[in-house]
């Protein structure tokens, strides 16, 4: 009778435990979420180590580093949180030891590019990669065409942004407008129409839905701005000098509204007509990290 | 009627078919395949985070999956089939026939890769279409993409495999229990890995900064010569960039497995000859 | 006419941990005769075993020779009409009996036709037919004895070897067993087995030989077991060194 009454209790306990379990994970989750949120992952393991111990699976490696790199400072977007310097670091060395792994990856490079150039303006930390991309991908137009790019808008400097477009245009696959865009950069010099060329151009073979979003923002953004600009030269030409506020350009009827900011920011008029918006399309910081 | 050609030809089909079916119906082999088959699904779901190189990483997740499932069959189900048919004495049973040690050696090898072929071929089949679909869905991102340069690299891994496999024969010829046959070649696969990655560096410190004796030279050059290159089979990142291998490195490769699985095999004969199986 | 024949062989192993030397077979002679049933017969560790996996090719005899129908164990052949029976059989635990069967008279040179009517029969024999498409690792020890049997039987060999063919069965499979061997005798093939069991030896046996501590102690015939008042009391005799 003992033995029954033993294996009754078994249940009992089973349940009691399970219930013991689903609040210690709920509670570990909670301590979990605070300690990878004071703890910054900013490390990344150099690829002489990672290479060694990755064996056969370097390319998977690639991915799944990449992934985890993508998804920790698409996070840090989503919640506008500040992105310092370090976080700059952490994405040329992560992204230089995913490249290391797999040196056609061209998403890792393009990622790296993007954000250290729009968004932390470390320009030479974006061209190293992207020169390290020319080596592998000889073929590819892109690399040239995105180091033209850096040198031309971020840099002016067009006699090596004319370089790497020309350089970009020779090779196979590239678009045709490219062709005359290097001969015809000095004259975009100071305006926003290259920039909206190259993110359009970009946008259109994006596929992951939040990096496309961002991408899209920016442009719009850019577009506008391209719009004040031109009817700011329109009110320059008739009047003989530039507006005093953006709005003058609705009462004088060059614009029919004023757009918004989606960085949060204000469009203001610089000395030399040029348009500017106090965001520098960058997002408004939350809370630092 | 009990000797000729054809009689022997027969016997050692007897002996390919014995080891194959014990293989097919390991259950380490419903893991593995059940893992790699969970891996290429994962491929559909993880694609999608990605911007652009979709092609790139639904290649890598396949290849990897056909590798891992390969190495899976090596350590698990050919380990089981070599050294514990001699741990457990199965062996008995083959050797009481009119078999010679080197026969056994050979049949039970050609079992293991017709096995391993066979699972090769169905990895294969599921990952294509695994890619067929995620192609179907995101076509822009697939323009680069080659099924020839695919099928070249799990052509190769199965090279790998091949060597792999030899070596597990040899090591479970000169050991006397299947636990230290597993760990010898999961060394020799690591050590293989790692080999011309650690000579090139070794070798690129050399000339820079830290000269090496002329001892540890002889030593990295002999290492070298008798670790099998395993590296030279993963062609799993150019495959994901669809860069184009040439026929003449694949006839090499192939050689090299070739070559050097022979060796493996023949000195495993040699020393299985002598072995005593009390 | 011998069948087998052991000329002086001896065989000692080195054990792994104390590098001492223990003989398992001390210079033992022994002819077996073509139609005639053999048991060799002594304690676990007397060195039964080891003779029959030096006849086997197993191990090599330190010094000494064996000859199966006048072939060398080494050579694959000595073992194309020989079927064994390994002690405590251990198969192939994803096999089924049938198919275990199928592949041990293919490599014995039986055709497709002639090997599947031989298969149903002694399946049907030893009462196995109808788990024949079971997997080995299903069986209970009786019935991989059985299976073992089977195994060593399907090709119609001529020389038949049996290590421990009792063991693990109980008295049906013993019986079954014995009517097994004494048919074998019947049809003129040669047996040899080695047994620690001592019942129903005498039944079956032409010759007897008894060992202990890898020695020879002795052959006999059946007529000297029957006038020494049994196997058992023999066997005490002759170990006791009476």
């Amino acid at each position: 009778m003992k033995k029954v009454f033993h294996y009754n209790i078994i249940p009992f306990f089973l349940i009691l435990s399970l219930g013991g379990y689903f609040l210690i994970q709920q509670n570990l989750t909670v301590k979990r979420e605070n300690y990878l949120n004071q703890s910054y992952m900013g490390y990344t393991l150099p690829s002489k180590i990672s290479g060694l111990a990755a064996l056969e699976f370097k390319g998977i490696l690639s991915d799944f580093l990449f992934l985890k790199v993508s998804t920790f400072l698409g996070d840090k977007f989503i919640k506008r949180e500040m992105l310092a310097d370090k976080h700059a670091d952490y994405i040329y060395n992560s992204v230089d030891v995913i490249t290391d792994l797999d040196p056609w990856f061209w998403d890792a490079y393009l990622f790296a590019d993007l954000l250290l150039t729009w968004d932390f303006k470390k320009i030479d930390m974006a061209n190293k990669l992207l020169f390290k991309a020319r080596e592998y991908r000889t073929n590819d137009f892109k690399v040239p065409y995105h180091i033209g790019f850096n040198y031309f808008y971020f840099l002016k400097d067009n006699m090596n942004g004319a370089k790497y477009m020309m350089e970009a245009a020779s090779l196979p696959g590239s678009p045709t407008w490219l062709n005359g865009l290097g001969t015809r950069l000095s004259v975009y010099q100071n305006q926003y129409k290259p920039a909206i060329m190259f993110l359009s151009e970009t946008l259109k073979k994006t596929h992951n839905p939040a990096l496309a979003k961002q991408m899209e923002i920016r442009l719009n953004t850019l577009i506008a701005l391209d719009k004040l600009e031109k009817a700011v030269q329109e009110y320059k030409k008739i009047f003989g000098f530039l507006p005093l506020k953006i709005t003058d350009l609705i009462d004088k009827g060059f614009v029919k509204t004023i757009p918004q900011d989606p960085y949060g920011g204000e469009f203001i008029i610089l000395k030399n007509g040029r348009v500017f918006t106090t965001s520098n399309m960058i997002h408004k910081q939350k809370k630092s990290n | 009627m009990l000797s000729g050609e054809n009689n022997m030809y027969r016997k050692m089909i007897s002996l390919i078919i014995l080891s194959f079916k014990e293989g097919v119906r390991d259950r380490a082999l419903i893991g593995a395949g059940l893992f790699s088959l969970m891996m290429m699904g994962s491929a559909l779901v993880v694609v999608s985070m990605f911007m652009r190189d979709l092609d790139k990483v639904s290649v890598d997740i396949n290849l990897s999956a056909i590798a891992f499932a390969g190495l899976l069959l090596t350590f698990f189900v050919s380990i089981n089939l070599m050294a514990k048919d001699i741990d457990k004495h199965t062996i008995y049973c083959v050797l009481s026939k009119p078999f010679s040690r080197s026969q056994y050696i050979w049949g039970k090898y050609l079992g293991i890769m017709l096995l391993i072929f066979m699972a090769f071929c169905i990895l294969t089949i599921c990952s294509s279409i695994t890619i067929l679909f995620i192609k179907s869905q995101y076509e822009f991102y697939f323009k680069s993409f080659s099924w020839i340069e695919f099928y070249k690299a799990v052509y190769a891994q199965l090279l790998l495999l091949f060597l792999l496999n030899a070596v597990v024969v040899f090591f479970s010829t000169i050991t006397t229990s299947s636990f230290i046959t597993l760990l010898f070649s999961i060394s020799t696969y690591l050590a293989g890995q790692t080999i011309e990655e650690v000579v090139v560096f070794l070798k690129s410190k050399n000339a820079m900064d830290m000269p090496l004796s002329e001892s540890i030279n002889a030593i990295i050059d002999i290492a070298q010569y008798i670790l099998p290159n395993l590296s030279v089979f993963d062609l799993k990142v150019q495959s994901a960039h669809a860069i184009t291998i040439s026929y003449n490195y694949l006839f090499a490769i192939t050689s090299y497995s070739l070559i050097y699985s022979v060796i493996l095999l023949l000195s495993a004969s040699l020393i299985f000859n002598r072995r005593e199986l009390k | 006419m011998s069948k087998i024949l052991i000329k002086k062989i001896s065989k000692s192993y080195i054990s792994d941990f104390k590098r001492e030397k223990k003989i398992a077979v001390d210079n033992i002679s022994l002819n077996i005769d073509t139609t005639e049933v053999f048991g060799i017969i002594g304690r676990n560790g007397a060195g039964k075993s080891t003779i029959i996996k030096m006849i086997m090719g197993f191990i090599k005899p330190d010094k000494g020779d064996i000859t199966i129908d006048g072939k060398i164990p080494s050579d694959p052949d000595s073992r194309l009409k020989v079927g064994y029976l390994p002690e405590n059989p251990y198969f192939y635990d994803n096999l089924s009996a049938e198919e275990l069967l199928k592949f041990s008279s293919t490599a014995s040179g039986l055709d497709k036709e002639k090997a599947r009517k031989r298969i149903d029969k002694i399946l049907q024999q030893v009462d196995l037919y109808s788990v024949r498409k079971q997997r080995l690792r299903t069986y209970s020890k009786g019935m991989t004895q059985r299976a073992g049997i089977c195994f060593a039987l399907v090709h119609d060999p001529d020389i038949i070897i049996l290590d421990e063919p009792m063991s693990g069965l109980d008295p049906f499979g013993r019986k079954m067993v014995i009517d097994l061997i004494k048919d074998l005798q019947k049809r003129g093939k040669t047996v040899l087995f080695c047994s620690h069991i001592l019942n129903d030896v005498e039944r079956i046996c032409n010759r007897v030989a008894i060992m202990d501590s890898g020695i020879l102690k002795g052959i006999f015939t059946k007529q000297e077991i029957f006038e020494s008042n049994g196997m058992e009391e023999l066997f005490l005799n002759v170990v006791r060194g009476k």
